[in-house]
């Protein structure tokens, strides 16, 4: 039952006006960084560790979202797979973005100061992990690992546009298939390595799957955002039904229960138990206005969303969706400075500082899109499974 | 064909909500008002524990209120399924056969002409229902046959249960956990003259290791002190046995070294120090005495700790005192 005279519209660029915005968000972005790294490097560290994490949340977030579709073989996502597979490119900013971190590791990592190692038992103990050179290594490879399969994922799906060729989908399965083990270790020791040793006392074994959760949701909120704006402005194809929302707003909504599973999980175990060496992570974030920061996250991580998707008219609402899908992300952003900031500061501050990168990593996510939306076709149009994702019903 | 969006999410929702509501108010109800006790040192209202079990019960009752009100309001129970589940068409459609829609809300729509349409191509019409008289159904509660089935549960289910309880149960093999060839305690035997099933030990018997002790509380600690003598001497072994029942059982009162500091303080009357010259200056026996005997809000221990443990601590505490008092020997 092929849908009556289906359009596809392969190729078009974005509007000139959000292209300008991007490169000015971008270039203020970029300005403000460099006043704030000029001003005040450990502040400016600290919030370059929050925009670095969130850009590589929606970039690996994105590489996981192909290699789901390759391997579960699903068609609805089909004709948006491109938009995951533009926003991956967030990997190169990624490696950018970890540079004047890795400048500033000293003022940021606690457990990078020798002496400081040496008079304490905890951090001699976990030294041959935490270590500069392994961790300097261990970040290579991660980003090894999600370039490499990223980069061939992406190279099968242009070269299948040019002659629809199966083989090409049999390939990045078989990939996808290796790729996701590779993810599930190489997330959790990101977050581990990156936020988790901000405090490097502290341990929970939960953190990992915490970042991993929030990495996706991030991902499918940026992806629902844009396939939800472009296809209102007459992108992809004419013809996206409520089958294909119900689906995002499905996903998204499974996803923050999910979110809030784990975060309460991790919460409960470690106040249920008690142990002062790893109550005092929670305990910092429960005092002097911190509360309230925490409170936040668990209204707009979790309630409110959960309220505005649960029932299944509004999955199918676009205005929801994309109402949804810019609530999470700004909580996703929310939870990172939570995850950070009270190693930083006791109270929670907020300045240029803070909103220096957060309008760079915007910025930055329009301006590779819209380069890549010109250069590359918006629809995949050689994917065997293109016109069932198209006539996509429940 | 006219159906409307379903209702039933509204069932769900009103079942998860009275599960969610109904179990956080009945963990709370039991651990604040009907059996409060401290646990790990949390208050009372410790909401965070409650929430696993609401999330499950507020789960449950969504979806046995589904199954629930799916067959009560849209099944119209004792229909346990939509009537259109009844017919023939359904059993076979899908199988061999395929159903097909037609408006007939249509003015031109007549049941003969769509008839011949749908034979005229070569098929076979097996018959035609009208969705208004599924979409209006009534629920047959007095069906004699629905009042049969109830009756009938209802005596299986008291006959069952009275026969399995009452009869069953004796009956061998069965009864092989309830008639066993042995007393129970407290029970009457024809078997010995006295008729107690138990044998009473003979008069004057004593367990292996018994030492009866002569004091009692009231008697002044460092007056009866004086004879008693500690059998064991501080080595490494006793000190370290001391140590650990120090800390098992004394620590959470009288604080880890003895300052009468712990946590509990403020709790209850707090514990006077055991550094205190009354204290150190008394004989071990009196230590050993307090021990045994209790002495104001501390209750006895010469249940929980055996004889040897708390001479063993006697000899610990001994410790801890020399360590607060150092002799100008002892740093050298």
């Amino acid at each position: 039952m092929s849908a009556h005279e289906t359009v596809i519209i392969p190729k078009k660029e974005l509007p000139a006006n959000i292209v300008r915005l991007g490169w000015a968000l971008t270039l203020i972005g970029l300005a403000l960084v460099t006043v704030s790294y000029l001003t005040d490097a450990q502040r400016a560290g600290f919030n370059n560790i929050i925009g670095f994490t969130f850009l590589a949340s929606i970039a690996v977030g994105a590489v996981f979202f192909i290699a789901l579709e390759y391997i579960a073989g699903a068609v609805w996502t089909t004709p948006f797979r491109r938009v995951l597979e533009f926003l991956g490119m967030l990997l190169i900013p990624v490696a950018l973005l970890a540079i004047p971190l890795f400048l500033n590791l000293h003022d940021l990592y606690h457990w990078t100061h020798a002496d400081v190692v040496a008079n304490d038992k905890v951090l001699l103990s976990k030294s041959p992990y935490l270590n500069e050179q392994f961790f300097t290594i261990r970040f290579g490879i991660y980003l090894l690992i999600w370039g490499a399969f990223y980069f061939i994922f992406r190279r099968n799906s242009m070269k299948q546009d040019l002659n629809s060729d199966q083989k090409f989908t049999k390939k990045n399965i078989a990939l996808a298939a290796a790729f996701i083990p590779l993810l599930a270790i190489s997330i959790s020791l990101f977050s581990i390595d990156w936020l988790m040793s901000l405090e490097p006392h502290w341990f929970s074994t939960m953190f990992g799957v915490y970042y991993f959760t929030g990495t996706i949701l991030t991902a499918l909120a940026v992806t629902t955002y844009f396939v939800v704006v472009l296809s209102e402005k007459g992108f992809f194809f004419k013809g996206i039904n409520e089958n294909h929302y119900y689906s995002f707003g499905a996903l998204m909504f499974g996803l923050l229960s999910f979110w809030a599973y784990i975060a309460f999980s991790q919460f409960m175990l470690i106040w249920y138990a008690n142990l002062p060496e790893e109550n005092f992570w929670f305990i910092s974030r429960w005092q002097n206005g911190w509360e309230y920061v925490s409170i936040a996250i668990v209204l707009l991580h979790f309630w409110i969303p959960y309220f505005m998707l649960v029932s299944r008219p509004s999955k199918m609402k676009p205005t929801v969706l994309k109402n949804s899908a810019l609530l999470l992300i700004f909580s996703h952003f929310l939870d990172l400075y939570w995850l950070v900031m009270p190693t930083y500061s006791d109270t929670p501050v907020f300045s240029y500082y803070e909103l220096a990168f957060p309008i760079l990593t915007v910025g930055l996510i329009i301006v590779l899109f819209a380069i890549q939306a010109k250069k590359y076709n918006m629809v995949p149009v050689g994917d065997p499974k293109l016109q069932r994702g198209i006539d996509f019903h429940l | 064909m006219g159906l409307k969006e379903t209702k039933l999410g509204f069932v769900t929702l009103a079942a998860g909500i009275l599960g969610a509501v109904g179990m956080i108010s009945f963990a709370s109800w039991v651990a604040v008002v009907d059996y409060p006790q401290v646990i790990g040192g949390k208050p009372y209202w410790s909401w965070p524990a409650f929430v696993p079990v609401t999330y499950e019960i507020a789960v449950l009752l969504a979806v046995l209120g589904t199954v629930g009100g799916m067959i009560a309001f849209f099944f119209k129970f004792p229909n346990t399924s939509h009537p259109l589940h009844d017919t023939p068409y359904m059993k076979k459609v899908s199988a061999d056969k395929f159903g097909v829609t037609i408006q007939s809300e249509d003015p031109s729509f007549d049941e003969k002409k769509v008839r011949d349409l749908l034979k005229s191509t070569g098929g076979e019409v097996e018959a035609i229902y009208y969705t208004e008289e599924f979409l209006n159904f009534k629920p047959n509660t007095f069906d004699p046959k629905f009042i049969l089935l109830l009756v009938g549960i209802s005596l299986a289910t008291s006959a069952g249960g009275y026969l399995y309880w009452n009869k069953l149960l004796y009956m061998p093999p069965f009864d092989w956990m309830m008639e066993q060839p042995r007393f129970d305690v407290q029970s009457q035997t024809e078997y010995y003259v006295d008729g107690h099933s138990m044998r009473l030990s003979v008069a004057g018997t004593v367990a292996r290791g018994f030492l009866p002790y002569p004091y009692k509380l009231g008697d002044k600690a460092d007056s009866v002190g004086k004879y008693l003598v500690n059998p064991l001497l501080p080595t490494k072994t006793t000190l370290d046995l001391g140590k650990k029942k120090y800390l098992t059982f004394c620590s959470p009162c009288h604080g880890n070294f003895g300052n009468g500091d712990s946590r509990l303080r403020g709790q209850f009357p707090n514990p006077p120090t055991l550094h205190s010259d009354k204290v150190r200056t008394w004989p071990d026996g009196a230590i050993f005495h307090t021990m045994t005997v209790g002495q104001n809000v501390m209750p006895s221990y010469q249940y929980q700790i055996t004889r040897e443990d708390r001479w063993a601590i006697v000899n610990y505490i001994r410790t801890l005192q020399r360590a607060y008092n150092a002799k100008e020997s002892d740093l050298q």
